[in-house]
């Protein structure tokens, strides 16, 4: 067990690469509740809008693991030259341009009217994406300041996980107790 | 204790008596049969001004009028709200929106009205079946989550074979809903409030949808419960019958429910209907509203047409669900209620219905009541209501009808066809259900007259309008003017019902 957790990264570094997924899914679902809030009001109790954020943030924790998931799942794969020296740095990189595109295309394409070109230009999309990503990953591995700022940036970033996890262990109590 | 109002105390008094008197005035058809079972079919959006059975000139329900012959028709039935969660809502509480407070789109019952209900009133003794295609009436019907035996997904007997979320949410499905279909996973123009999973649902989601909507027989594509699914009227019609079948096999009596969505937007006919009525028919033209978008007339009467058209195909659907209920023999044995939560208005500018509108195509709505047995048809003339459809099933299940229930036991079917009553139908889907009314429409019918009120729309020049509606069918004359005693009589008895109803809301 002890030789298979080895080849796991620094817990201090998947901690940095969480903290940016849990800043940035927790974040989306928040700014785009304010759009919900102003009617919600109108008809649900505080109690019941409280809820609904349970149900978010239960969402978004799982959200949260499945971005970290296949990372970890490389970095066990993966000898270590290739990925786990920059596993913070290259698993930001994932983070932002994963959820990142799932966010724009979430945006850009939501009436309707543009449920087709969302549905045919996924290929596309993700070509696009993993082009970027695989950019990305290659200025931050060669520029170190750069991997230095992000790294920086991630250790800030852990502040919200002290906010977002405790509200989603919440959270789990409270949609066990509403639908059990 | 809270004190009684007059209005109250008369309200009590009524219902008390009413049910009192049940007993001695259910039809003779009925007489020994407290225990049969009742079929509730809703059909979304279905205005009785676009029917031939209640006089259309377009002949778009011959099955009805067929079926009418043995059914009780009610000629001047209303909805209570003009869009589905305060049509819906009233007739599942039996109660006006500005009292059971489902007047936001998607909004839910008062907690504490809650009880009144088909499912709850009825109690265990019938087998309770739901089935909404419609999303915003399953909400709703969540509310009553433990007293429902049967309820069925939203996507049932549709293209789209997966469950939703909330589905899975168990009691809590009401409010999994607007978390979930209307938030985390929502299909429709507003931005989804889950990034990574939402993504992934709506991937598959719009796959399903998208690959299911060429439908062989549907020209215009599968008609479409937007951002939910697609289906095909056959299948579900069929999944109604599958459904009562299998009810009747269960041995009781059961009270089933099916809030079926056509002929709802978006108008999509199967091929045998679409196209009917190219008859260069112009209907009667009526002044542009000013708080219409304007709409020009000629798109107004296209989707006039195709409404039309999908009014012929739920007609026929109905019709051939009528033939196999009969084959099996289940009309002998159970009630059959044929209504609508609403209806759809193609004038004025606008059409469809949701905007502030109260006039007759939005509000008329048909009801058909068909009794075990029921061998000739019945016409009822005064001006009813979906609130009286909670109590009539209550009265003929011979269960009391609660005194908070606005509704009264329908003419012919345990109730009285002397009295002139207000019969109301509110729009005030922009209020806060904590607060009183402050920017609604209101509709108030009374024996001929129908009075519509506009409070909050200061670009109104004139916030009142008064039609007779026997003289007047089509609401072309106004006559606020021409019968003052007439309107200040019906404006005092509106806002003294409005103020009643926002007592409990004033601050202090």
């Amino acid at each position: 067990m002890k030789k298979l957790l080895v080849r796991l990264p620094d817990s201090q570094n998947v901690l940095y690469v969480y903290a940016t997924a849990v800043f940035l899914v927790y974040g989306w679902t928040l700014v785009a509740s304010f759009w919900k809030v102003p009617s919600w009001l109108f008809y649900l109790t505080l109690g019941e809008v409280l809820s609904i954020y349970s149900y978010s943030f239960v969402v978004n924790f799982l959200e949260s693991v499945l971005l970290m998931l296949p990372l970890l799942v490389i970095a066990f794969i993966l000898p270590e030259r290739f990925w786990r020296r920059h596993f913070t740095s290259y698993g930001i990189v994932w983070v932002l341009c994963v959820a990142g595109s799932m966010m724009v295309s979430l945006y850009t394409m939501r009436t309707p009217n543009v449920w087709n070109q969302f549905v045919h230009s996924q290929t596309a999309w993700w070509s696009g994406t993993a082009l970027l990503m695989i950019a990305l990953g290659f200025v931050v591995s060669h520029i170190s300041w750069l991997e230095t700022v992000i790294t920086q940036l991630a250790d800030r970033l852990v502040v919200f996980l002290y906010v977002y996890l405790p509200l989603t262990a919440i959270s789990f109590v409270v949609l066990a107790v509403r639908i059990l | 204790m809270k004190s009684l109002s007059r209005r109250d105390f008369l309200k009590l008094v009524t219902a008390g008596a009413a049910s009192t008197l049940i007993g001695r005035r259910l039809p003779a058809w009925a007489e020994g049969q407290k225990r049969t079972s009742i079929i509730l079919v809703l059909f979304d959006a279905l205005s009785a001004k676009h029917m031939s059975l209640y006089g259309y000139v377009r002949e778009t329900t011959p099955q009805m009028s067929r079926w009418a012959e043995r059914a009780t028709v009610f000629h001047n039935h209303y909805a209570a709200g003009n869009f589905t969660t305060s049509g819906t809502a009233s007739m599942l509480t039996g109660m006006f929106p500005w009292k059971h407070r489902a007047f936001n789109q998607g909004g839910v019952i008062k907690a504490d009205l809650r009880h009144n209900n088909f499912y709850t009133l009825l109690g265990n003794a019938y087998e309770r079946l739901a089935f909404s295609q419609n999303p915003w009436p399953d909400r709703l019907l969540s509310q009553f989550y433990h007293d429902i035996d049967r309820f069925l997904p939203i996507t049932s007997y549709s293209l789209r074979g997966n469950k939703l979320v909330s589905d899975k949410a168990g009691a809590d499905r009401y409010l999994a809903s607007l978390a979930f279909e209307e938030f985390l996973f929502t299909l429709n123009a507003d931005v989804m409030g889950s990034s990574v999973l939402g993504y992934l649902y709506k991937s598959f989601a719009l796959d399903s949808i998208l690959s299911t909507r060429d439908q062989v027989g549907y020209p215009r594509g599968a008609p479409e419960i937007e951002g939910y699914t697609t289906y095909r009227n056959e299948d579900v019609y069929r999944g109604v019958f599958r459904e009562i079948m299998s009810l009747e096999a269960a041995g009781g009596p059961y009270f089933a429910y099916f809030h079926l969505f056509s002929p709802h937007f978006p108008y999509k006919p199967g091929k045998k209907y679409w196209k009917l009525f190219q008859d260069g028919f112009e209907p009667p033209s009526k002044p542009v509203h000013p708080l219409s978008p304007q709409l020009a007339a000629d798109d107004v009467l296209s989707k006039r047409t195709l409404y039309d058209q999908q009014v012929a195909h739920v007609d026929a659907e109905f019709g051939a669900l009528m033939d196999r209920l009969e084959a099996e023999g289940i009309l002998e044995t159970s009630y059959v209620i044929a209504t609508s939560d609403h209806g759809e208005m193609f004038e004025r500018g606008f059409y469809g219905h949701g905007g502030v509108f109260l006039y007759e195509p939005v509000i008329k709505i048909p009801l058909l009541v068909f009794a075990p047995g029921q061998t000739h048809r019945r016409d009822i003339q005064i001006p009813t209501s979906n609130v009286d459809i909670l109590p009539t099933v209550l009265s003929l299940a011979g269960r009391e009808i609660p005194p908070e229930v606005d509704g009264r036991p329908l003419p012919g079917l345990g109730g009285d066809e002397l009295e002139q009553r207000p019969l109301f139908s509110i729009y005030a889907a922009q209020n806060s259900v904590f607060l009183p009314l402050q920017k609604a429409a209101i509709a108030m019918c009374k024996g001929a007259y129908k009075l519509i009120a506009y409070f909050g729309y200061p670009s109104l020049d004139n916030g009142y309008e008064l039609y007779h509606l026997e003289d007047d069918p089509e609401e072309l004359r106004n006559l606020v003017d021409d019968e003052p005693l007439v309107f200040s009589a019906l404006k005092e008895e509106l806002l003294d019902h409005l103020a009643d109803a926002n007592r409990p809301y004033q601050a202090g």
